[in-house]
Order: C-alpha cells, then sequence, then structure tokens
C-alpha cells in the first residue's frame, strides 16, 4: 500500500511538472510574435485521468511596426507557408521578408502561399500517429510562389490582396481556418501543421465587419502570454509539488517506523 | 481485517486503526493530486469508516472557483447541482466538465468526445459552424446561445435534485476549478501522520509486553 501511494504521488508530481513545462514555454515565448499560449487541463473520467491539451487561439495584441511587410491577423485564421518538404504548415506571425529571388517569405525562412488563378493548391495532412501524410484537402483557393517586384512598394487591400503601389496584383494572401484549430499540431517557431483532427480546412472571411477576419499592414501580433497569470500558476504548482513530496516523506516515515517497530520485537 | 483473527485483541484494534489511518491518507493523497483538475471535488477523508471502502467516501460538493479562460466554448455552471447534458451511449448523459470545443465532424464536444446537447437548434444554422468561422458567438447565463445578435438554440442544464427557486447560471469563457484546498489538506495529512505515529507507539509496546511475557513465562516453563 505504501509503495502504491507513492506511485500515485509520484504520477501527481509528473503531472504537475509537465503542466510547470507549458508555464515555461509560454514565458520564453512571452515576446514572439503571434506566441499562443499553451493550456493543459486535467479531467476526472470514468476512465481515469485524462489530460488535455490546446493552443488558446485567442488574439494577442497588434503591435504598430510600420514595416511593410508586417501583417496582422485579427480574429481567426492563420497565414500559410510552404515548407521545405513540399506540405504547409500554419501561422500567426506575419513578420514577412522578401528573399534573394524576390520571393515573399515568412520569418522562418518558408515561402508565403498567396493566391494565384493558374495552380489549383492542396493541402496536405499529416496522420498524428506515424507522422506519414495522411491526405489531401481541397481547400478551394489557388497558390503558386510569390514574388514582389524589385523596389516595389507593397500594399495591403482590404480583402488581402498584396499589390504595388503602381496597382500591379503581387497576391492574395492565403488566410485558412479549421474546423478544430485545437488539433493543431505544434512543430515549433510559431508554425502548426494540420491533421485529420483538424476537420475542413477553409478560406477565412477577410473583410471589417464584425466576425470577419482582418488583415492589417504594418502590424504584428504580439503573444498572447500573460506573464502575472503564468507566475501565479507556477506559484502554485510549486505549492502542489511540495505538497506531493510531503506525502512521499510521511509515507517513507510510517514505513520506516513499522519496519523498526516489527523488528525490535522479533 | 477485524481484530477477532489476532490471538490479541488490542493488537488487531490497533491494526484496523493504522488501517483505517492509511485510508484517510489515501483520500487526502487523491485531493491533493486533483487540486488542478477541472471541477473536481475535495473527497472528505474524516468521511471514511473503518469498514467501508474508499468508493463510499462523502465528497464536498461546494463550488469550486471559476478559472477564466477567454475561450467561448469553455463553460461553467454557478449551481453545483446543475448539469450539462452530453449524447452518452445510450442517450443523454450529465456531466459537469464544462470544456467543450469543435471536433473535426463539426460538432461540439467535450474532451471526451461527447456531443453537448444544444435545444431548439436549426440543422441549417449549427452553432459549431458558426463559431468555427470566427463568429461573434455569446452565451447568455440562461444557456441561450446567441450568434451575431440571433438566437441559435439554448444549451441544456439538468438538475440532481431541482428544489423550488433553484437556478443555474451558465458562464461563458470560463471553467470551474477543483475546490481542494492544498493547505487544509496538509495539515490534515499531519494529524493523521500524528495519529498513526501514536498507534504505531502504542502497538510497539504492546508487543514489547508480550514479547516480556514470553519470555518470562517461557523461561520458567
Amino acid at each position: 500500500m505504501y509503495n502504491q501511494y507513492t506511485f500515485k504521488s509520484m504520477g501527481a508530481i509528473n503531472r504537475n511538472m509537465k503542466d510547470l513545462g507549458g508555464l515555461v514555454e509560454d514565458i520564453n515565448n512571452a515576446f514572439t510574435t503571434g506566441y499562443k499560449t499553451k493550456d493543459i487541463s486535467f479531467h476526472e473520467t470514468l476512465d481515469g485521468m485524462k489530460t488535455y491539451e490546446r493552443r488558446q487561439f485567442i488574439d494577442g495584441v497588434a503591435k504598430k511596426t510600420n514595416r511593410e511587410l508586417d501583417f496582422s491577423i485579427e480574429g481567426k485564421g492563420f497565414f500559410e507557408v510552404e515548407m521545405p518538404d513540399g506540405t504547409n504548415a500554419y501561422t500567426r506571425d506575419g513578420s514577412f521578408t522578401v528573399g534573394p529571388n524576390g520571393e515573399l517569405l515568412s520569418s522562418q525562412g518558408y515561402p508565403v502561399v498567396t493566391g494565384h488563378p493558374d495552380a489549383e493548391f492542396i493541402a496536405q495532412s499529416y496522420d498524428a500517429a506515424t507522422g506519414e501524410q495522411s491526405g489531401s484537402f481541397d481547400v478551394g483557393v489557388h497558390s503558386s510562389a510569390t514574388f514582389v517586384p524589385v523596389g516595389a512598394t507593397v500594399v495591403l487591400e482590404e480583402d488581402g490582396t498584396l499589390k504595388t503601389r503602381e496597382g500591379q496584383t503581387i497576391g492574395k494572401l492565403n488566410v485558412v481556418t479549421f474546423t478544430n484549430e485545437d488539433a493543431l499540431k505544434d512543430i515549433g517557431d510559431s508554425l502548426y501543421l494540420a491533421g485529420k483532427e483538424t476537420g475542413d480546412i477553409k478560406e477565412a472571411e477577410i473583410g471589417s465587419f464584425e466576425g470577419q477576419t482582418r488583415i492589417r499592414q504594418g502590424y504584428l501580433e504580439s503573444s498572447n502570454v500573460s506573464i502575472v497569470k503564468n507566475m501565479s500558476d507556477i506559484v502554485q504548482l510549486n505549492t502542489a509539488i511540495k505538497a506531493e513530496m510531503k506525502i512521499i516523506k510521511v509515507l517513507d516515515q510510517m514505513q520506516e517506523n513499522l519496519t523498526s517497530t516489527i523488528t525490535r520485537n522479533i | 481485517m477485524s481484530n477477532t483473527q489476532y490471538y490479541n485483541p488490542q493488537v488487531g484494534s490497533l491494526y484496523d486503526a493504522m488501517q483505517h489511518s492509511i485510508k484517510r491518507i489515501g483520500i487526502i493523497q487523491t485531493n491533493m493530486q486533483n487540486f488542478n483538475t477541472v471541477g473536481f471535488k475535495t473527497v472528505l477523508p474524516d468521511s471514511v469508516l473503518f469498514s467501508e471502502t474508499l468508493k463510499d467516501v462523502f465528497r464536498d460538493e461546494s463550488q469550486g472557483a471559476f478559472m477564466p479562460t477567454q475561450q467561448k466554448l469553455d463553460l461553467a455552471l454557478s449551481n453545483p447541482n446543475a448539469f450539462f447534458l452530453v449524447e452518452g451511449e445510450d442517450g443523454p448523459v450529465r456531466s459537469r466538465d464544462g470544456q467543450f470545443h469543435v471536433n473535426e465532424e463539426g460538432k461540439i464536444v467535450d474532451i471526451q468526445k461527447r456531443e453537448l446537447v444544444i435545444l431548439d437548434q436549426d440543422p441549417e444554422k449549427p452553432v459549431a459552424a458558426a463559431y468555427t468561422r470566427g463568429a461573434d458567438m455569446k452565451i447568455d447565463k440562461d444557456g441561450i446561445v446567441r450568434i451575431d445578435g440571433d438566437v441559435y438554440g439554448r444549451v441544456a442544464i439538468d438538475f440532481e435534485s431541482k428544489g423550488p427557486g433553484d437556478q443555474a447560471f451558465v458562464l461563458q469563457g470560463k471553467l470551474e476549478a477543483s475546490n481542494v484546498d492544498l493547505q487544509e489538506n496538509i495539515v490534515k495529512l499531519m494529524q493523521v501522520k500524528r495519529h498513526i505515529d501514536t498507534v504505531q507507539g502504542v502497538l510497539s509496546m504492546e508487543l514489547s509486553v508480550d514479547k516480556t511475557l514470553v519470555e518470562t513465562y517461557g523461561r520458567n516453563v
């Protein structure tokens, strides 16, 4: 029984450490553009304890940068970037640059996917268990690499279309939403991958009406981490871990006393 | 184990007392490890009786604190007697766990993938679809779901035992925290530990008396 209780306490400590890890990761990324808080919750179910992890896709504050290739999303949606292996990843980080060949790149250095009338774009997904590609979704938008003309000033239109000041169309930023964004797989660098569990991928309704997604030029979305809340949660977790350690100590002392009582009287 | 099975009834009683205290430690431990479990209700360590198993204990059903999460599908209920209804295998079942999300099939489900029952929902205008496209979704205290101002349905709420005047308010963007008080449980742990120490002390004394008796009389037999 003592051992069983000790293992139970160790399990609780492990869970709290996992929670602590999430809070520390959040604090580390408090100043990362577009970073979303990780939320780990524990639930009592008939099948035992269940852990549920999700990113809190709540808007961070849009910070003005006045840089023409900085874009922030207000409302639902993700920018789409093409990974080196040809798959597509999704990000809220709209800090774009122009590559050596004039292509529009994300802050991670991956091409930003925009609409183009000539090439149909198919989004790919991975299998969470095997990591292999498991399917594709026709998102109903079109894509190809986006090139910014040399020396051009990029202007964003309300519907997400990028144009030069002279009126030449560069491309339309692909902003997509998911049926179940909680299931997006975090691969670091503020990038996420879609999977079967994310459900349908749809083009976001871009506009300035209420309920629509708005893209702003010259702004970047801050992380939505609340350092104060995280610090308070860390203090609470610290107390819980100490309490579990206390239980282990008490169990150990009890076992020691019991052993000494029995052996003394043999 | 009953103390009648021991050669010495005092030793049996002491053993039972210790077992009882160990059960209480188990309960305190369960409380502590669930201090951050959504909606967990404290198990009362003093409610465990000698003969009972841990399943027979009582819980402190008082309301846990409401944690703001800002998630539109995180819901809490203001009355401990009230429950959400979710679709179980054999029809709707009650649940206090208000952490919902939209699954890949476009249904609002809890973390056990059971669909939330929303009454008066128009099949042509599902709440989940509006939520997914980022519409302004508000759930008021009566559970009425409004999207961009229009009523889309009502979150079903059931009561365990509804008395006259009993009401439950739905709180959107909040989850009910566990009602475990860590400090109180640590104090209880110390009390139980002292009790066990005392029992062990008496047990030790009892055993040494037995030993002395056996040695003294055994030598003269």
